[in-house]
C-alpha cells in the first residue's frame, strides 16, 4: 500500500488532532500547506507558536490573555461590581462584541458534565467564590449555554453562590429572534413564559 | 432502508463540526444508534431542544441498510424530563443510569422491555423522596434485563440461607460469613440490606416504587450495584464521580 512520506504522515496525524478533523480533511490541509508559500506556512507555525508561548489565563478572571491582570479587569472604566460568568473565552468575545455589557468576566473553563464525569474540582469555581468573598462584587450574571450542561453549571453555581451575599441571575432564555413559535420545544417555551417582561 | 420513524431517548449529544451534533439514541426497536443532525446548533434550530440527553423523541431519520448511524430529518419532543435540570442529586443519578444504558447497548439489538423500563425509572424519579432508593431498584431491574440479576436466593458457594453477609461481584450472588474468605471481589451485607435487596428484585416493576428504604441502605445498595456494573462493564462509568461530588456537598 501506497503512503506519504514520514514528513508529510507526521504533519496528517498531527492536523488529526485537531477537534472535528478527520483523516481526510486533514489531508485537505497538509497539501494546501505544501502547495503554499513558505511564509504562509511559517507565519502559521509562528502564530501558533506565539500562542502557546504568549498567551496565559488572566489570574482573576481566567481569561486568555498576554498581560497578567488581562485588559478587561485591569481597566478601571470597568463595572467592578459585576461578573458575568463564562463558560469559555469565546463566550467573552462573543459579548465583547456585542458592546452592551460593561462588567468583569469570570470564565470557568468549562462546564459541569454529569455524563461526562466533568466535577466542580475541574472548573474555577473555588477561584469565583474567592474572588466573590474578597471584592466589592454585587451581581453575578451567569450566562452559560441554555443546554443540560450550561444548566447544570448555572443551577451548581446558584446553590454554591446563594451563601455569599450577592445578586445572582442568568441571562434570559426563550425563544431566538427570528424564530417561529410553533416550532419551539416546551422547556423553552416554559423559559420563555417564566422570563416575560411586562409591556 | 430510506426514512425511517422511531420513538428514543437521548441518551449522549456532542458537538460535530461548526453546526452539526452527532447524537446517540436509545430505540426500543432499533437498540442504540448514531445519528447526525445536520444544522442542530445554528441559531434557531428547531430540532436542537430535542437532541439534549434523556429527552424523549419521536424521530424521523434517513437510515442505511444495515447502518448503524443514521441522519437526522425531524425530531419532535415527547417528554423532555425538565425536571432533571432543576435537581442536581437526580440529574446525577439518571446520569449514572443511562450511561449503564449508553455502554451496554448494542447497535441493532432491539429491546422494548428495558425501552419501558427506561420511561418508566425517569417518570418515577420525578416525583420520589428518595431518588437514591428508586434508582437502587430501577439499576436492579437494569441489571436483570442485561443478564445480571444478582443471585439472592443463598449462599452461592454453599447454597445456605443463613448469616448471608457479603456480595461476591465475581460470581455475582450472596455468600455467607463461612464460605466469605479474604478477597477484594467482596462487598459487605448487612441482613436489612440483603432483605431490601432480595425483596426489591422479587417485585414487579409496578410495586417496587412502594418499597422504602433507609437512608443509609439506599446508599449502601446504591454503592454495591455501582460496584457491580463496573465489574462487570469492566470500565469506570464517568458518571460516578460527579455523583459522588453531589452526594457529598448536597446533603
Amino acid at each position: 500500500m501506497h503512503s506519504f512520506s514520514p514528513v508529510i504522515e507526521t504533519l496528517i496525524s498531527e492536523l488529526m488532532k485537531l477537534p472535528t478533523i478527520g483523516r481526510k480533511s486533514a489531508e485537505r490541509l497538509a497539501f494546501h500547506l505544501l502547495k503554499s508559500n513558505p511564509k504562509q506556512a511559517e507565519a502559521l507555525a509562528k502564530a501558533i507558536l506565539d500562542v502557546k508561548h504568549r498567551i496565559i489565563f488572566c489570574s482573576q478572571c481566567f481569561n486568555a490573555t498576554e498581560t497578567d491582570p488581562c485588559a478587561i479587569c485591569a481597566n478601571p472604566e470597568r463595572d467592578h461590581t459585576v461578573i458575568c460568568v463564562v463558560e469559555d473565552p469565546l463566550n467573552v468575545l462573543a459579548i465583547e462584541k456585542a458592546g452592551i455589557y460593561n462588567g468583569l468576566y469570570h470564565v470557568l473553563q468549562g462546564r459541569l458534565s454529569p455524563l461526562r464525569g466533568v466535577t466542580p474540582e475541574d472548573l474555577r469555581i473555588k477561584e469565583l467564590i474567592a474572588r466573590l468573598s474578597g471584592a466589592q462584587i454585587k451581581e453575578v450574571i451567569i450566562a452559560t449555554n441554555p443546554d443540560l450542561d450550561g444548566d447544570t453549571t448555572a443551577l451548581y453555581l446558584s446553590k454554591v453562590l446563594k451563601p455569599l451575599s450577592v445578586t445572582i441571575s442568568r441571562i434570559g432564555l426563550g425563544i431566538p429572534m427570528g424564530g417561529s413559535l410553533e416550532y419551539v420545544d416546551e422547556g423553552t417555551l416554559k423559559k420563555a413564559l417564566e422570563g416575560r417582561k411586562q409591556l | 432502508m430510506g426514512i425511517v420513524k422511531t420513538e428514543a431517548i437521548i441518551l449522549d449529544s456532542a458537538e460535530y463540526s461548526e453546526t452539526s451534533k452527532l447524537v446517540r439514541v436509545f430505540s426500543p426497536a432499533r437498540g442504540k444508534l448514531s445519528v447526525l443532525a445536520k444544522g442542530a446548533r445554528r441559531k434557531g434550530s428547531r430540532v436542537g431542544a430535542g437532541l439534549e440527553p434523556f429527552t424523549h423523541v419521536n424521530l424521523t431519520l434517513y437510515l442505511k441498510e444495515a447502518a448503524d448511524l443514521g441522519t437526522l430529518k425531524e425530531c419532535e419532543v415527547i417528554e423532555s424530563f425538565a425536571y432533571l435540570r432543576e435537581d442536581l442529586i437526580k440529574l446525577a443519578l439518571a446520569s449514572l443510569y443511562i450511561e449503564a444504558i449508553r455502554i451496554t447497548l448494542a447497535p441493532g439489538a432491539r429491546n422494548y422491555s428495558l425501552f419501558k423500563l427506561t420511561l418508566a425509572y425517569l417518570h418515577a424519579l420525578r416525583k420520589c423522596r428518595d431518588s437514591t432508593g428508586m434508582t437502587v431498584h430501577f439499576l436492579l431491574k437494569l441489571l436483570k434485563d442485561l443478564g445480571f440479576q444478582p443471585a439472592l436466593k443463598g449462599c452461592v458457594r454453599c447454597g445456605a440461607t443463613e448469616r448471608i453477609r457479603y456480595f461476591h461481584l465475581r460470581r455475582g450472588g450472596v455468600v455467607c460469613a463461612a464460605c466469605a474468605g479474604e478477597t477484594a471481589e467482596l462487598v459487605a451485607l448487612n441482613p436489612g440490606e440483603y432483605r431490601v435487596l432480595k425483596k426489591s428484585v422479587e417485585t414487579p416493576v409496578k410495586s417496587v416504587v412502594r418499597i422504602r428504604l433507609s437512608r443509609k441502605q439506599s446508599k449502601a445498595l446504591l454503592e454495591l450495584l455501582i460496584r457491580m456494573l463496573e465489574y462487570h462493564l469492566e470500565t469506570r462509568l464517568r458518571s460516578v464521580r460527579f455523583l459522588d461530588q453531589m452526594m457529598l456537598e448536597i446533603p
